[in-house]
């Protein structure tokens, strides 16, 4: 048999294992549908045997992520400080604490991420700029967005639930408050598997063994929750669950409730 | 002939094309992921232990009673349960570090100043053992502004405003007090997770002056389970010695002794494993002496006693009962808690180190296992008794042997 009908044949046993896979590719997908859909309707079930709304369309896809370990980044820390109120030498006070000040403002940066800061000059507000306008369009770039009031720490386009800054106008000037990702995340082995659908059953069991009372879920949502110890920083994958009776978190890694 | 390399071309292209989307959409429908898993599996780099061996430090070195007083002066003591000293410790350990590691140059203070901040809102600590505070600072993550060489076995962090005020009573008995720069919101925090459970220190009831003023007494029923203790023996607790040690690789160059005794011949140094679970490790060749600061003896013998004595302990823990220096570096002792209560008895283990190395050892090993539990004599009426028996004695609970295992008893000292 000469080259070029090998060729051919090669061609041809590749086309059907293509056609293979991608027939069990499809398949899988149709299943994995058909699944989705049986497990929204029987969590639906169950919720409304427990007293407790879920609207369907709240539950969302889930998406890839990873716990990750945060350590902490000085030259962040002296970016984030600079974007506040402009360069300043860093002066240890100890106990992981670190701070600057200028004749602009100060900023105090602690190890779990804490960060007190003050603005002095408050004339960029007014009617039209909010503090976290103006302190969110000062720290772009650095992770951080206006919400409601506040600024909202996000990695990969997820919130970090309890990384979250607040500013307002005080007499001392613009005022910035919270808590803030002291590096940025390295990724870690352990992917997070849990759907949205045993992030709900463990809320529901939660909820049932707290004896709290819920009628109604009003959102899903997945994202992070930045936990600190003195032997390391982490990112948990969590999903948040939110309802009339208040947010719990549920790891996304093992469906562990986290309270952060 | 042009045409035909063309089109030979195109097909070469082809099965290339075919090829990479055949991979593609296998790897895609997951039937090939275990033997990819496992083919990749040894060249993917291996997670490192260090934030691991990091949340073990200071382990041996926690609390055994923690008393939180809230705004209004009440407070709540938690003790006799590791789960409840293990989460309000956690809850602490940031702002512990913090104030440790900014402390002022400590301010002595009179006893009275002292017994007046026991009253306002804070944490008090206990711990087993008189601990460095540099060490301390720096298990918690943090290094000491200011070192200063004190140790202290009882800690208390208080509200001071907008900072927390550092109090601690140093090992020759006098009060100290350090300003920090660590804030008050998360003591306030945690302070508000505690309701009142009655406790109060011996200096502040009536009837109990002669006992040791900061003895914490408590109110109420005590349930504390009974143990029944075994000796850990056999294939499992000669490699955990073995490795705690160091001689793994020398497990096969080992010799029985007419006792029953089985000794291993290492590398400068022998390991002897008595048949009652008593080990003894001995360097054979001496270290270069080289210094060290007493935290790096204490993580060191941490290490050797967590993988010996901690290991094989069941329900049990080891936690640090003494530092001493010797000629040549640190003597240091642990023993065992279950529940958060001392275990009368041999120490766990003791350990010399020098040269920044364990130059000899011996460790007895136990394994714990929680029974029924026990009623102790509530706390009120054992601080009456005991300060007639010990005036100015420290009233603890201690598990002692009582019918086949241990109960929990009170013991003055």
């Amino acid at each position: 048999m000469d080259g070029r009908r090998i060729k051919t044949l090669v061609i041809l046993i590749l086309l059907i294992v293509n056609l293979f896979f991608g027939g069990i590719l499809i398949a899988q997908r149709a299943q994995s549908r058909g699944m989705e859909a049986r497990e929204r309707e029987e969590l639906a079930q169950v919720m409304s045997a427990a007293g407790i709304e879920l609207p369907p369309d709240l539950i969302p896809g889930a998406k890839a992520v990873k716990r990750c370990s945060v350590s902490r980044d000085a030259a962040l820390e002296r970016a984030f400080a600079a974007a506040l109120i402009g360069e300043a030498e860093p002066v240890e006070q100890g106990g992981g604490i670190v701070s600057y000040e200028n004749e602009n403002g100060r900023a105090t940066f602690r190890s779990g991420g804490e960060v007190e800061a003050v603005i002095y000059d408050k004339s960029p507000l007014s009617a039209s700029t909010r503090a976290a306008d103006y302190v969110a369009d000062q720290l772009s770039g650095l992770g951080f967005e206006a919400g409601e009031g506040s600024l909202v720490s996000s990695v990969g386009g997820m919130r970090v639930f309890n990384c979250v800054l607040t500013a307002t106008a005080a007499d001392e000037g613009i005022v910035v408050e919270g808590r803030r990702l002291t590096a940025s995340p390295a990724e870690s082995e352990e992917a997070a598997s849990v759907s949205p659908y045993t992030a709900l059953m463990a809320y529901l069991r939660a909820v049932s063994a707290d004896g709290s009372v819920v009628r109604q879920i009003v959102s899903v949502e997945q994202g992070y929750v930045f936990e600190y110890s003195p032997s390391a920083g982490t990112l948990e994958p969590v999903w948040r669950v939110e309802s009339d009776g208040g947010a719990v978190y549920i790891s996304a890694v093992d469906a562990e409730i986290i309270r952060p | 002939m042009k045409r035909g390399r063309a089109l030979e071309g195109v097909k070469s292209a082809l099965i290339v094309l075919l090829a990479v989307s055949a991979v593609f959409l296998g790897a895609k429908t997951g039937l090939f992921s275990e033997f990819f898993g496992s083919a990749v599996r040894p060249f993917r780099p291996q997670p490192t232990a260090s934030a691991d061996e990091l949340a073990r430090k200071g382990e041996a070195c926690r609390p055994l009673t923690v008393v939180v007083t809230g705004e209004s002066g009440l407070r709540c003591s938690v003790r006799y349960s590791d789960a409840a000293l293990d989460e309000v410790y956690e809850k602490l350990e940031n702002t512990l570090g913090e104030a440790l590691g900014s402390a002022s140059e400590p301010e002595p203070v009179p006893e009275a100043a002292l017994r007046g901040a026991l009253g306002s809102a804070g944490v008090f600590f206990d711990y087993s053992a008189a601990l460095p505070l540099s060490a301390l600072s720096g298990w918690l993550g943090s290094e000491m502004l200011r070192v200063n060489d004190d140790e202290a076995s009882r800690i208390m962090l208080t509200d001071g405003g907008e900072t927390v005020d550092l109090w601690y009573v140093a090992a020759d008995g006098a009060a100290r007090r350090c300003r920090t720069a660590s804030a008050s919101a998360a003591l306030r925090r945690l302070i508000a997770d505690y309701q009142p459970n009655g406790a109060r220190f011996a200096f502040e009831l009536p009837g109990c002056e002669d006992l040791d003023p900061l003895s914490v007494i408590t109110p109420g029923e005590i349930l504390i389970p009974g143990l029944t203790v075994s000796v850990p023996a056999g294939q499992e607790a000669e490699s955990a010695l073995l490795a705690a040690f160091g001689l793994e690789l020398y497990a096969g160059n080992s010799y029985p002794e007419p006792d029953g005794t089985t000794v291993y011949v290492g590398d400068g140094a022998t390991l002897r494993i008595y048949s009652g679970g008593e080990a003894v490790y001995r360097r054979t060749e001496p270290v270069p002496y080289s210094p060290m600061t007493p935290g790096e003896a204490i993580e060191l013998a941490g290490r050797a006693a967590r993988a010996s004595a901690g290991a094989l302990c069941g329900e049990g823990r080891v936690y640090l009962t003494g530092l001493e220096r010797t000629a040549s570096g640190y003597a240091v002792t642990f023993g065992y808690t279950v529940c958060g209560v001392r275990v009368d008895g041999a120490d766990a283990a003791s350990i010399e180190v020098s040269g920044g190395a364990v130059s000899q050892a011996k460790v007895t090993l136990r394994s714990f296992s929680e029974g029924e539990p026990v009623d102790l004599l509530p706390e009120p009426q054992a601080a009456a008794i005991a300060q007639e028996k010990l005036p100015g004695g420290k009233l603890a609970p201690l598990y002692v042997e009582g019918g086949a295992g241990l109960v929990p008893a009170w013991t003055v000292g």
